[in-house]
Formats: structure tokens, C-alpha cells, sequence
């Protein structure tokens, strides 16, 4: 499993920027692909590093295949005909403040084009609906790989692996998913947990952290090197990831959340606009990838399903017996201890997997596409 | 800042309409030709003065797509007024302005106000709707109508205003539980006692619950 700590064994190997370039590339060049090896270097902190070889490494982590890039495109006539084709026609015009600001009028209405191109072709013959905030995901792949065929088929395997749930025809289940954040967020910090749950502001805050992988909120000037930096770590890890990130982020912000009245607008508002490019993201990383490895999806399930997104109705408090629980996060521990934890945890997460691939398709009870059974990771 | 009351509004109707450019108009009095999408939902907030009272009015901005009302409508309960807003420019956003209301009505407390807004009124040349089928609309489901545009600012002010008077008037007239925050409506710190009195400016008689406005 990659979140072992294989890569510490040599950890010389990536202590420079050149280092880690020169392994990545030898990754890439193993036949097959030493796919396991290049997870754990989008794990790691800064990621695959260049676009250059994101465009190599994201499409190889994911299993993309000849096969994928040759396969018949629909006509735009049949694009038009599909049922979200208006709405992603509208979305993509709006995306302005996320294309490169140098592009030319013609420029931009291809990127336009092209984008929307790409979106249709990867929900066209499926059973995936499209959702609004998926438009930002498309765009982020697309100016990492250039390449139309490429975008649609890294994509399609996203949709498989992690988007799945989104695209169903309601967010029913995506809300279900965003509860995991509480018993995450509890683990932190009870009394953060507490606060959170009096000030009643359901889940809805983290819901474009989830849906868009952040890109919708980081205000960031092309290139995204922070976003595509989360994008490394998402596309190599579980779909559930990008909520453990979020429970970190909001423990890391502890401080200024108490110091907000405990009221659902305020809350609620300080979270939809907390995000910036300046706070220590790869910290955050490691200690989402920490929260992980200590809870995984399949051990909170049952506890994440007795939330319920209601901010109108006060939700069952917890009840705590005993002394409370220290504000010195769980999290910040297993850092401090953090390559034992590498080493203890490759045994513990090799069983999880199994248990969380059971475990969690059980729980969202996920319709599969009509094409998951074309496919296979190659 | 201290208000003699707080309303909570919620603003709804298709993707595109031009919710989230209203509720900037509103508040921050700027018009941004491409707004961002709302995803999930996000929030504004103004004083305005009603019968000499401060008034917080505290907006909450909805995603448009069909697959997030399932998890947008947890937030029509709490809410004392409603816009419901269309595109004058696109006739089915207006078609679908039946299913709003069933959603709006069943997930809401029963004396929420709604207004309805045509927005996008400043575009009469590709007009689709005309004004006298939105007048007809809100007469039939006794809304509050008017016709507004977020880039020009007409009728922005009116149609929050509006809505707050309408929301007042009731709370005169003992239709609120103001007691019950559920029903969207806080008291200020500045309240020193649950009791109301004067008359609010502009305020409309109970009988009048439909009304046409706005010069578009």
C-alpha cells in the first residue's frame, strides 16, 4: 500500500528537487510503470512538482490506456443532444476568473470550447450527471494535459475512482459523505467538534472543498501549483481524502473559529472564505494523510451516518462522560511520532483497504456507470 | 452592530438567473457580469431601517442546479422571506417557477414571504417572459412581484425592502412567533421587550399580498 513508508526507507532519494524529479521519471520508465512508488511521490510533500510530469504521472496512476485514447468520440450534434450539455455550456462562460489572463478573445472562447467539449465527452454515454462545481475539476486537469483525448480519458477514470458519488442525480449521498468530517473534526478537537455542532452549521462548508477539490476556493493565479498540488495528492489517495484535508484545515483553524460568534451565518461565512494559498498546506497534507491512516473511512462510517445536515434542527449531542478531552489535537501527537507511524501503519492500512472497499460501497450503495465494466486498470 | 430584529432570507430559482449578482447588488452595491457559481450555499448581510428599526437582513444565497436542492432546501425552514427569481431572457426559467414554489412552500414555514423577481430586466431586447405573465404568476400564488435588474440595480432595493415591510406587517399583525427563531426571525439585542408597536412605513394591508412593481 502506498501510504507505507517505503519511501522513507531512502528518503535521500527525494531530499532535492533534481532527486525526486530523476525518481519519478525512473518510475515512469519501468515497465510496467512503477505505479505504487509514483503514489507515494504524489503523496509526499510537493507532489509530482512540474506539470511536465504530472502530465505523465496522473494518467499513469490512474490506468489510462491506449485503448482510452483512441476510443470513438461522439459528434458535437450528439454532444448537444445530451441533457446537461446546456448547463455546462452556461457553467463554462463563467469560469472566466479561472482561465489564464492572458488569452487572447479568440483564445478564450476555444479553452471555452474545448472545455466543454471535454466535460460532455466524459459524462456522454454514461450514467453520471453532471454536477456544477465538476466544470472547475475539468479545467484544472485540462491546463495540466493540454491534450483533449488525454483530459477526457484522466477524467473518466476520475469519475470511476472518486467522482462517482457526486454525479448521481441528487447530492443526497455526497451530503451523507460530507458527515464524515464531524467524527474526523471530533477526533481533533471535542470541544471544536462541539462548537461546530452548537453553532449548527451542518456540513455545507466543505461541500466545494469536497466536490471541486478546493479549486473552487483557493483564489489562485494560473498555474494552480497549489491546487495541482492537492490534485496529486486526491488522485493517488482514497475519494474520501479531500474530506480528512478539510477536517484538518478546520482544526488548524481552532482558534479563529471560537473567536466567531456562535451563530450559523458567521460560522458558516468565516469557513467559505478561509482559504488562501499562504497557510501551510503540505502541514495540513500531512496531517490529513495522518487522520487517514489513525480513521479510516470504513472505521467512522457508522458514527459519520448519525449526523444529519440539518442546520434548522439541533442535532443529538454526544453525550461526555469523564474528564473532557485535552485541545491538543490527536493529530498534532501522531505527527510528532510520525515515522513510527509510517512504519506501524502500512500493516494497519493494507488491512483497511479491504475492509474500506467493502465497507464504503455497501454504505453509498454507488450505482455504477454503464461503461465501469468496459474498463479495467491496467 | 445592534438591530431590533433579524430576518432570515433565502434566495432560490434555476442556475444563471442572476441570484448571487442581486445579492451583491444588495449589499455590496457592484454588479459583476461573471459571477461565480454558487456551490452548496453562501451568504450576505445588510441593515436596513423599517419604520425607524434596524433591521438585520441575513441572505442566504442557494446553488441553482436541480441536484443540490436536495440538500439546499434544509435552509428554506429557518427562512422569513424568499425571493424566487427567474431570467426575463429565458423562458424556462420561468416554467420551472411551479416546482420552486412546491419546494419552497413544503419545506418552509407557511407565513414565509416570497417575492417573486424577474431578473434581467435591462435586457428588453432578448425578452421572453413578459411582465404581465410574472404579474399574473405572483397574483396567482400571492407573491410579491416586481421586475428587477442586478446590473442596473433597479428594483434591488425594493425587492429586499419590500420583502422586509412585508415580513414586518406580519409580525404587527402577531402572524410570526417571534419567539421561535424556526420561523426566521430573531430579536436584536436591542429589544428590551418581545412586544411591537407603530405602524411600519409603507406597510400594506393584509388583503394586498400580491402587487405588481418596478418600472421595467
Amino acid at each position: 500500500m502506498y501510504l507505507k513508508s517505503e519511501a522513507l526507507d531512502d528518503e535521500d532519494d527525494i531530499s532535492s528537487e533534481k532527486a525526486k524529479e530523476d525518481l519519478i521519471e525512473s518510475c515512469l520508465e519501468a515497465t510496467p510503470p512503477n505505479v505504487e512508488r509514483l503514489r507515494q511521490m504524489c503523496v509526499l510533500p510537493r507532489g509530482i512538482l512540474t506539470n511536465r510530469l504530472r502530465k505523465k504521472v496522473w494518467p499513469a496512476i490512474l490506468g489510462v490506456t491506449e485503448e482510452d485514447l483512441s476510443q470513438a468520440q461522439p459528434t458535437d450534434e450528439e454532444l448537444r443532444t445530451h441533457r446537461d450539455y446546456n448547463i455546462v455550456e452556461l457553467d463554462v462562460q463563467r469560469l472566466l476568473k479561472r482561465y489564464p489572463p492572458d488569452l487572447s478573445e479568440e483564445e478564450r472562447l476555444n479553452l471555452e470550447t474545448s472545455l466543454k467539449r471535454i466535460i460532455m465527452r466524459t459524462i456522454f454515454g454514461t450514467n453520471y450527471h453532471y454536477y456544477q462545481g465538476f466544470h472547475d475539476i475539468a479545467i484544472t486537469i485540462h491546463l495540466v494535459l493540454v491534450d483533449e483525448d488525454l483530459s477526457v480519458a484522466v477524467l473518466k477514470r476520475l469519475c470511476q475512482s472518486h467522482f462517482h458519488v457526486f454525479m448521481m442525480p441528487t447530492l443526497v449521498e455526497t451530503s451523507e459523505m460530507l458527515q464524515f468530517i464531524y467524527p474526523l473534526i471530533d477526533r481533533c478537537d471535542p470541544d471544536l467538534h462541539d462548537f461546530l455542532l452548537r453553532s449548527n452549521i451542518g456540513t455545507m462548508f466543505a461541500l466545494p472543498w469536497l466536490i471541486t477539490w478546493y479549486g473552487h476556493n483557493i483564489q489562485e493565479n494560473v498555474p494552480y501549483n497549489l491546487v495541482v498540488r492537492l490534485c496529486d495528492l486526491f488522485i493517488a489517495t482514497d475519494q474520501h481524502m479531500p474530506i480528512y484535508l478539510g477536517a484538518a484545515i478546520v482544526a488548524s483553524l481552532t482558534d479563529q473559529i471560537f473567536a466567531q460568534p456562535e451563530d450559523q451565518a458567521e460560522v458558516h461565512g468565516f469557513l467559505n472564505r478561509c482559504l488562501n494559498t499562504s497557510m501551510p498546506w503540505e502541514t495540513l497534507i500531512n496531517e490529513a494523510l495522518d487522520l487517514y491512516l489513525q480513521y479510516p473511512p470504513a472505521s467512522i462510517a457508522s458514527e459519520a451516518a448519525t449526523y444529519r445536515d440539518r442546520p434548522d434542527v439541533d442535532r443529538p449531542g454526544k453525550q461526555r462522560g469523564g474528564a473532557t478531552t485535552s485541545r491538543t489535537t490527536k493529530v498534532n501527537k501522531a505527527t510528532e511520532d510520525n515515522f513510527k507511524w509510517w512504519m506501524t501503519a502500512g500493516l494497519v492500512v493494507s488491512v483497511a483497504v479491504v475492509v474500506i472497499a467493502v465497507g464504503v460501497a455497501k454504505f453509498y450503495r454507488v450505482s455504477l456507470p454503464a461503461d465501469e465494466n468496459k474498463t479495467s486498470n491496467s | 452592530m445592534s438591530y431590533a430584529y433579524l430576518f432570515k432570507y433565502i434566495i432560490i430559482g434555476d442556475t444563471g438567473v442572476g441570484k448571487s449578482c442581486l445579492l451583491l447588488q444588495f449589499t455590496d452595491k457592484r454588479f459583476q457580469p461573471v459571477h461565480d457559481l454558487t456551490i452548496g450555499v453562501e451568504f450576505g448581510a445588510r441593515m436596513i431601517t423599517i419604520a425607524g428599526k434596524q433591521i438585520k437582513l441575513q441572505i442566504w444565497d442557494t446553488a441553482g442546479q436541480e441536484s443540490f436542492r436536495s440538500i439546499t432546501r434544509s435552509y428554506y425552514r429557518g427562512a422569513a422571506g424568499a425571493l424566487l427569481v427567474y431570467d426575463i431572457t429565458r423562458r424556462d426559467t420561468f416554467e420551472h417557477l411551479t416546482n420552486w414554489l412546491e419546494d419552497a412552500r413544503q419545506h418552509s414555514s407557511s407565513n414565509m414571504v416570497i417575492m417573486l423577481i424577474g431578473n434581467k430586466c435591462d435586457l428588453e431586447s432578448r425578452r421572453e417572459v413578459k411582465k404581465e405573465e410574472g404579474e399574473a404568476f405572483a397574483r396567482e400564488h400571492g407573491m410579491i412581484f416586481m421586475e428587477a435588474s442586478a446590473k442596473t440595480a433597479q428594483n434591488v432595493e425594493e425587492a429586499f425592502i419590500n420583502t422586509a415591510k412585508e415580513i414586518y406587517d406580519k409580525i404587527q399583525e402577531g402572524v410570526f412567533d417571534i419567539q421561535n427563531e424556526a420561523n426566521g426571525i430573531k430579536l436584536g439585542p436591542e429589544h428590551a421587550s418581545p412586544g411591537v408597536g407603530g405602524g411600519g412605513a409603507g406597510a400594506r394591508g393584509p388583503g394586498s399580498s400580491s402587487q405588481s412593481g418596478g418600472c421595467c
